[in-house]
């Protein structure tokens, strides 16, 4: 971890209310590029109205926000959908067009760009998420596996450097969830900066490299993920449980004690070390 | 509803939209024009083929979607052919007690004639309705200059009613389950709930979508790629070739 931190995104006591509903409290956080974040808390803790406004859909009634490292006007805010893309949690909300190309089209040909600069970006996210052969589909004929392909090529298209999913596995089979995981894992390979709001603690846990956990407007915990589920006071107040690789490990290393520099993360991780070490 | 999946997965979704457009109405207004039989089976016969050849459509799902505007249309001709008189006028004539039905030869023909023009007309709409998906046709009125507004409504509605049916649909399966349908009062009461519940969603995901364009750069311009398909020299050719044989039938032949 001998890399310098490059800041992305930083907001500083971001509030924001829906009338006189205060829906978010003095929010600090500061997004690094490449990281892998989840954000956890329940429905109504806050999350979706932060995206919302680190996205730059709704403004901020207090607070500031700056963008690698300098303070944003407040009359820019609305800028931000340039460096900052949301994939929505149902992706019927978010489609508009009446086939998947010029679907994905909408946000670069709002970004302004050449026809020919679209149309690039446009067949790069087509071949990105293995769309190609949909392409001329309308969307009420496609699955909501396709659907959820899409609505991610729709963001993709706009090449933003951070990517906000909402909730990206919810409503899906295992065969898509599994496939949207791989999406994710491939979109971190190649440098994008994910922020994932999920539900799910043991993705969480074998997803991120930091969790945000909100809950009731106030963003309660920020840190890595093994040290804030070890917090029994934040899991207690967000209603969260503990991933359960984490548990079986807890239990395993109370009575056997085994070695406890290491951590698996995943099933797979903790497998293969049960079947090194115990016989 | 079932025709939008079939435009999508016609032969001829692929052709260019302006030209199948042109096609169409242009056979319409020549049908009206020249006002004559034989046109008006000369366009039936090439309408109908691309419909079925080119587009592939299944010859018994055209004509399961003729069967309703063709009764229409054989109905309407038949008034138009019969006549009610007090005395046997006609050609032919059945006495019905007080009056006669009476039916002229020329009476035939003209119905004959209005039927054939009606029912060309309906082929060549059809060959554009089974063939141009409706995002397409937008994007051709878009060209011909029709206010931004308006197209971007169709746009939208058009996306959007395929959501609303979908949410009615399960709306009605949740209620059937409940056996919301059981008895004519309780259907009436479940629709009228129905209705009333799609309302107040649709409000309320209005701004979950509004949050979704603003989201992706949204700021009152709706703006797609479109497709460019340019007309083949084939489809030049064969258009002409068409027009050409309409006019030579209808100008040089009695």
């Amino acid at each position: 971890m001998s890399r310098i931190r490059e800041e992305l995104l930083k907001t500083r006591d971001l509030s924001f209310a829906y009338e006189d509903k205060t829906v978010l409290q003095s929010i600090n956080v500061t997004i690094y590029r490449g990281e892998r974040i989840a954000v956890m808390g329940p429905n109504g803790a806050g999350k979706s109205t932060f995206f919302l406004n680190l996205n730059g859909v709704l403004t901020p009634g207090q607070g500031e926000i700056f963008l690698e490292g300098r303070k944003l006007e407040k009359k820019a805010f609305h800028e931000l959908y340039k460096k900052v893309g949301f994939v929505f949690q149902d992706a019927d909300s978010q489609i508009i067009a009446s086939n998947v190309r010029a679907e994905i089209s909408f946000g670069p040909m709002n970004l302004g760009l050449t026809k020919a600069e679209v149309q690039r970006r446009v067949e790069a996210a087509l071949d990105y998420m293995d769309l190609q052969e949909l392409k001329d589909r309308a969307p009420q004929y496609l699955s909501g596996g396709e659907k959820k392909r899409v609505s991610i090529a729709d963001i993709l298209a706009m090449e933003s450097e951070l990517l906000i999913f909402d909730e990206p596995m919810a409503a899906l089979d295992p065969v898509n969830a599994n496939l949207v995981e791989q999406i994710i894992d491939r979109l971190h390979t190649d440098g994008k900066t994910l922020l994932i709001a999920t539900h799910d603690v043991d993705f969480a846990y074998r997803f991120a490299d930091r969790l945000l956990v909100f809950s009731e407007g106030a963003l309660l915990a920020d840190g890595p993920p093994e040290e804030i589920f070890q917090k029994q006071e934040v899991l207690e107040k967000a209603h969260l449980k503990k991933p359960a690789v984490m548990q079986v490990w807890e239990a395993l290393t109370d009575k056997e004690s085994l070695q406890t520099d290491f951590a698996p993360r995943t099933i797979d991780q903790l497998t293969a070390y049960l079947s090194q070490t115990v016989k | 509803m079932k025709i939008d999946y079939y435009a999508y997965h016609s032969g001829m979704t692929k052709w260019n939209a302006g030209f199948k457009v042109l096609l169409a109405v242009g056979t319409l207004l020549m049908v009206i024009i020249f006002n004559r039989v034989r046109i008006s089976l000369f366009a039936i016969l090439v309408m109908s083929g691309l419909t079925l050849i080119a587009g592939r459509l299944p010859i018994r799902t055209y004509a399961h979607y003729l069967t309703i505007p063709f009764a229409f249309m054989l109905l309407s001709s038949v008034m138009i052919a019969v006549d009610f008189a007090g005395t046997p006028k006609g050609d032919f004539n059945f006495s019905l007690c007080f009056f006669y039905v009476c039916v002229t030869r020329q009476g035939i023909a003209t119905a004959a004639q209005v039927l054939l023009k009606a029912f060309a007309g309906m082929s060549a709409l059809y060959m554009m309705a089974f063939s141009t998906p409706m995002g397409e046709f937008i994007c051709v009125l878009q060209n011909l200059h029709l206010p931004g507004l308006l197209v971007e409504l169709m746009h939208l509605i058009y996306r959007y009613i395929f959501i609303l049916l979908e949410t009615a649909e399960r709306m009605q399966t949740a209620a059937k389950v409940r056996l919301g349908y059981g008895s004519l009062r309780q259907g009436f009461r479940t629709f009228a709930g129905i209705a009333g519940n799609l309302f107040i969603l649709s409000m309320q995901k209005a701004e979950r979508y509004y949050d979704a364009l603003a989201a992706r750069g949204y700021d009152g311009k709706l703006e797609f790629l479109r497709e460019q398909r340019p007309v083949s020299a084939g489809q030049l050719a064969g258009a002409a070739a068409y027009i050409a044989a309409i006019i030579i039938l209808g100008r040089f032949t009695r």
